[in-house]
């Protein structure tokens, strides 16, 4: 799935944070959009998700122009296709991480029992299968990124965003949780954006977009494994 | 996987309920906040209409279930208190009165049974002032109420005629004709009364507030008119006073003011008949002056009295309760938006999941709407909390005060518990807090304050 920015521009009041931005994201690439915090990248993958539209510029999505979408048209295509882990896991205190997981089919109407089933075998995938039953509250940190990850693929997207995933996490777990997002990048063949300023995505990362002060530039590199 | 892409009502009452189950603490205090506030409101009207029941109960056995109503037109009498020695320029009734009353009373299955009127008398003593030779006019008003021989005989009743000229009258029971009123009546009999003033409670505290309203009945001598010209006689010739032994002056000032007199027999019909007048009455074409005054007044007893007392608390209190709705509301919406604003996060969650706007609104309707159920739960169990402390402080001595009041052997029917449409008014508020609020929190939930509060977190 193709996914292609065309004169982007986005401002809030006078001040712009991205400038003509034109990048294109081929179908199964692990992109990094790199940048120091206030560059622009988190705002870049919002606008990629639909969670902010741009002020200016088309959105392309397989031959789509999804910034023009509107109301359900909108709703159902995000829905179907971007799966997002955020930074600070946003997981549902209240709801156990079946729950959690299954959160994204409950707007979809997915049936509760396949919701179940899914939520299960993604767990199992993740190796979190142990912890269905509990609350956010009683899970490690790892055990709640690999939540938000398994909630990310539970409509088996085409795309998914991760918002500054290794942030505030120790070397070690961000390296696992790097690690976590190009497996299921590989088992899925989706395409995964990260944003993120740890130089150590960049290892993992197929193609490296640099934001810097509203404008990007694109690298394509040689992956390693 | 294609699907409905239906969110379903069961998902959303039950995401909207773990948002109440894992914000406990957070629920716990908006409900108790919520709940308080309007307990306040719901309390004291509950408490005023069960005393306001706890008077008909009293009212209806010290009339003997029979309630004898004043129906009719006053005219206005401005022009009387502007000069003395004006006589009074009556405003005569619109024609189609008659109609419109006995369609009220049909409605309130009342039914007329005579008439009764006031003829009132100015009269003035001269007397020396207190400092020297110049003498003092002190102005004084005399009233007569002159009933139909109908009314009389409804009342149970019989008589005789008597030959002489002295009229028949009848008194409050316990009241007896003075020598000098012997020699002008004579008593046929006596009709239920309240005592006068008001039936005020010893160390009753704010139940004296209400009390304080609520006027005895007349009171007063009943002339009985048995057709036979005595009545006219008797003010035609009247040229002393029967009450005043120093009295040099005496004129009819005024003309008698003539009501039908209706007979009730359900005490709830008196008081709708009453509380419902000044609705009801706009038909009579009441202008801004009040030109044609519709009156509604007791006969014997205080039943429209006390339903006069009620109805005006009802209004200072309905001020109160807007007041103090419009400041609940307030507190509940804006604590409703701070619990909203404060969920950003998680509205930014369902937006990135695919929840359409409508299914955000949804889940938190249910949320609110939930808050709100259990908040009229708790104020109602508050309110009946209130409403017991009041029957275990006040209820013997306020069964006590109207035992003597209405001068009744027993009086076991105190309550103070009930409701009107003020009260599901109310309850009716507590539940528009949710669409209000959410009204008001639109923006939390547009794409432009997500992306903000994300940045921000």
């Amino acid at each position: 799935m193709t996914i292609e920015l065309k004169n982007l521009n986005k401002s809030y009041g006078k001040k712009s944070v991205l400038t003509d931005v034109n990048l294109e994201i081929k179908t199964n690439t692990f992109v990094m959009l790199r940048g120091v915090s206030g560059s622009g990248k988190s705002t870049l993958l919002s606008i990629i998700g639909g969670i902010e539209p741009a002020t200016s510029g088309e959105v392309i999505i397989d031959g789509r122009n999804v910034s023009s979408l509107k109301g359900k048209e909108r709703v159902d295509f995000y829905r179907h296709k971007v799966g997002f882990i955020f930074q600070g896991f946003y997981l549902q205190p209240q709801l156990t991480i079946a729950e959690n997981i299954a959160l994204m089919g409950c707007f979809a109407g997915v049936p509760r029992a396949e919701r179940h089933e899914r939520a299960k075998k993604l767990a199992e995938d993740l190796g979190i299968a142990d912890v269905l039953d509990r609350l956010p509250a009683e899970i490690s940190g790892g055990q709640a990124e690999r939540t938000c990850a398994a909630r990310a693929l539970f409509m088996n997207p085409e795309i998914i965003l991760a918002d500054e995933p290794t942030n505030n996490l120790d070397p070690e777990n961000a390296k696992n949780v790097i690690e976590m997002l190009q497996k299921i990048w590989r088992d899925t063949n989706t395409t995964m954006i990260v944003a993120s300023h740890d130089p150590m995505v960049e290892k993992y990362a197929s193609q490296v977009v640099s934001v810097q002060e509203g404008h990007v530039s694109s690298d394509m590199k040689a992956q390693e494994d | 996987m294609k699907y409905m892409n239906r969110f379903k009502i069961f998902d959303c009452l039950r995401l909207g309920w773990k948002n109440i189950a894992g914000h406990k603490g957070r629920s716990a205090i908006i409900v108790v906040t919520i709940s308080v506030l309007f307990a306040a409101v719901l309390g004291f009207n509950t408490l005023l209409n069960g005393v306001e029941r706890t008077f008909a109960n009293a009212t209806s056995l010290s009339n003997d279930g029979k309630f004898y109503v004043a129906t009719g037109f006053e005219p206005e009498t401005f022009s009387c208190l502007e000069d003395i020695n004006e006589r009074c320029v009556l405003t005569p009734a619109p024609d189609n009165s008659e109609e419109i009353i006995q369609k009220r009373l049909e409605r309130y299955h009342g039914k007329k049974i005579g008439t009764v009127y006031e003829k009132a008398f100015y009269w003035w003593e001269e007397r020396p002032s207190m400092h020297g030779d110049e003498i003092e006019h002190i102005q004084h008003l005399e009233t007569f109420y002159v009933i139909s021989e109908s009314v009389v005989q409804s009342l149970g009743i019989e008589y005789a005629n008597v030959v002489d000229d002295r009229l028949p009258v009848i008194l409050p029971v316990g009241k007896s004709l003075s020598e000098a009123q012997q020699q002008k009546f004579y008593q046929v009999g006596s009709y239920p009364a309240t005592k006068s003033g008001q039936p005020i409670m010893s160390g009753g505290g704010f139940m004296n507030l209400i009390l304080g309203t609520i006027r005895g009945s007349l009171g007063e001598m009943f002339l009985i008119d048995d057709g036979s010209g005595k009545i006219e006689r008797f003010f035609d010739g009247k040229n002393d006073s029967l009450v005043s032994e120093n009295t040099n002056n005496y004129e009819n000032r005024s003309e008698a003011v003539k009501y039908d007199v209706a007979i009730f027999t359900d005490v709830k019909d008196v008081f709708g008949y009453y509380d419902n007048a000044w609705q009801e009455g706009r038909e009579f074409g009441y202008d801004f002056f009040g030109r044609y005054t519709y009156h509604i007044k007791d006969v014997f007893g205080n039943t429209v009295n006390v339903a006069s007392a009620f109805m005006s608390l009802r209004m200072i209190t309905l001020l109160i309760v807007v007041v103090i709705l419009v400041i609940a509301v307030c507190v509940a919406t804006l604590t409703f938006v701070h619990v909203i604003s404060d969920d950003a996060p998680t509205v930014a969650l369902y937006r990135s999941m695919g929840a359409s706007r409508l299914n955000i609104l949804g889940i938190y309707l249910v949320y609110i709407v939930l808050l709100c159920l259990l908040a009229i739960i708790v104020c109602i169990a508050v309110t009946f909390l209130l409403v017991a402390v009041a029957a275990l402080v006040y209820g013997s001595s306020l069964a006590e005060t109207i035992k003597s009041y209405y001068m009744l052997s027993d009086f076991a029917r105190v309550t103070f518990w009930g409701y009107d449409w003020i009260s599901g008014m109310i309850i009716g508020v507590i539940i528009l807090v949710a669409p209000l609020t959410l009204l008001l929190s639109l923006r939390i939930f547009s794409s432009k304050h997500i992306a903000k509060q994300l940045k921000e977190d």
